[in-house]
């Protein structure tokens, strides 16, 4: 962790952020950006943010990484057409499956 | 004057009617509903399972769309038939990637950042790409996925599921047939891998 040890002892912002360690702080991120911490978590996590260079950096890869992965969701304009073939050969399964169904004897197959 | 709004109402109306019709002629067997079905939903399927299962995505499709044929007359409607499949695909990409798992469970662990007395091991550096757009993107999307195809499966599908899909944490769970805290605990292991993963590939910003 990069404190800057000039900061005055008494600062509030200063206690709060050495109440966790940057292990803690990392293991805590998701809660936090969930939101699901309370105001003196958040108050003591922020703190600790602001004065650790790591710890900031972390946070945002963290970030960046899951805006990133969000950003995999399809948009509709991305999505190919269905290959031909393929189309083909789900009809032509279905077809052999329900032939096969139909053809069976009374009482055969899986009852389905 | 018909406004942007009624026309919307209109359209999910015709959308609402147009599934009717088409789920009323699959359940009676028509030939062509099921061809439309495919032609309609086949490519966001195939996209689906490429990103779950890449290797066996084709597979996955036809397997998910006779479970589906099969189960049409128990589709109760509730939700679009588009929702249903996306479901259906997704549950059926998942199984072949959890039956591909011949080896034993893969660890994240050296993938997870390490600590020192509390302290960051390795200082982390500030990548180039926490604004860019663009083409710089594009290329980090694509380092994303490789990433992603490198953790052990039961940390990517948690992935795929919440971050990915967009799944409630509770809905990934039940999905999963695990529990919500262990859901979120593979989550932020795994966007920490991720993150990881892709550090040796993200330009440095100065």
């Amino acid at each position: 962790m990069t404190h800057d040890d000039n900061k005055p002892r008494r600062d509030p912002c200063r206690d709060a952020a050495m109440r966790i360690t940057c292990e803690e702080c990392a293991e805590f991120l998701m809660d936090y950006l969930d939101d699901r911490v309370s105001a003196e978590q958040r108050f003591v996590f922020e703190s600790h943010i602001a004065l650790c260079r790591d710890c900031e950096v972390y946070v945002a890869n963290y970030q960046h990484t899951l805006d990133l992965t969000r950003e995999l969701t399809l948009p509709e304009a991305e999505v190919e057409p269905m290959p031909e073939a393929l189309a083909r050969a789900i009809l032509a399964a279905r077809a052999h499956e329900h032939g096969a169904r139909r053809s069976a004897p009374p009482g055969a197959g899986r009852g389905d | 004057m018909e406004t942007r709004a009624t026309r919307s109402e209109s359209g999910a109306a015709a959308h609402a009617s147009g599934e009717a019709e088409l789920l009323a002629a699959l359940r009676r067997g028509d030939e062509a509903a099921f061809a439309t079905l495919v032609a309609t939903h086949g490519g966001r399927m195939l996209a689906v399972a490429r990103r779950i299962a890449p290797s066996e995505a084709e597979d996955v499709v036809q397997e998910a769309f006779l479970s589906a044929f099969k189960a049409i007359g128990g589709f109760d409607g509730r939700s679009l038939l588009g929702t249903w499949l996306h479901r259906i695909t997704v549950d059926a990409a998942l199984s072949r990637e959890r039956k591909r798992r011949s080896a034993p469970a893969e660890s994240i662990e050296h993938f997870l950042p390490q600590f020192e007395d509390g302290h960051h091991r390795e200082q982390p550096r500030a990548w180039h790409g926490v604004t860019n757009e663009g083409e710089r993107r594009v290329e980090d999307r694509e380092v994303l996925v490789r990433a992603l195809a490198q953790l052990p499966p039961e940390y990517r599908e948690v992935v795929l599921l919440r971050d990915v899909e967009g799944l409630e944490s509770k809905a990934v769970a039940e999905r999963l047939g695990i529990s919500d805290a262990l859901v979120r605990q593979r989550l932020h292991r795994a966007r920490q891998a991720l993150v990881k993963l892709i550090d040796p590939s993200m330009g440095r910003s100065e």
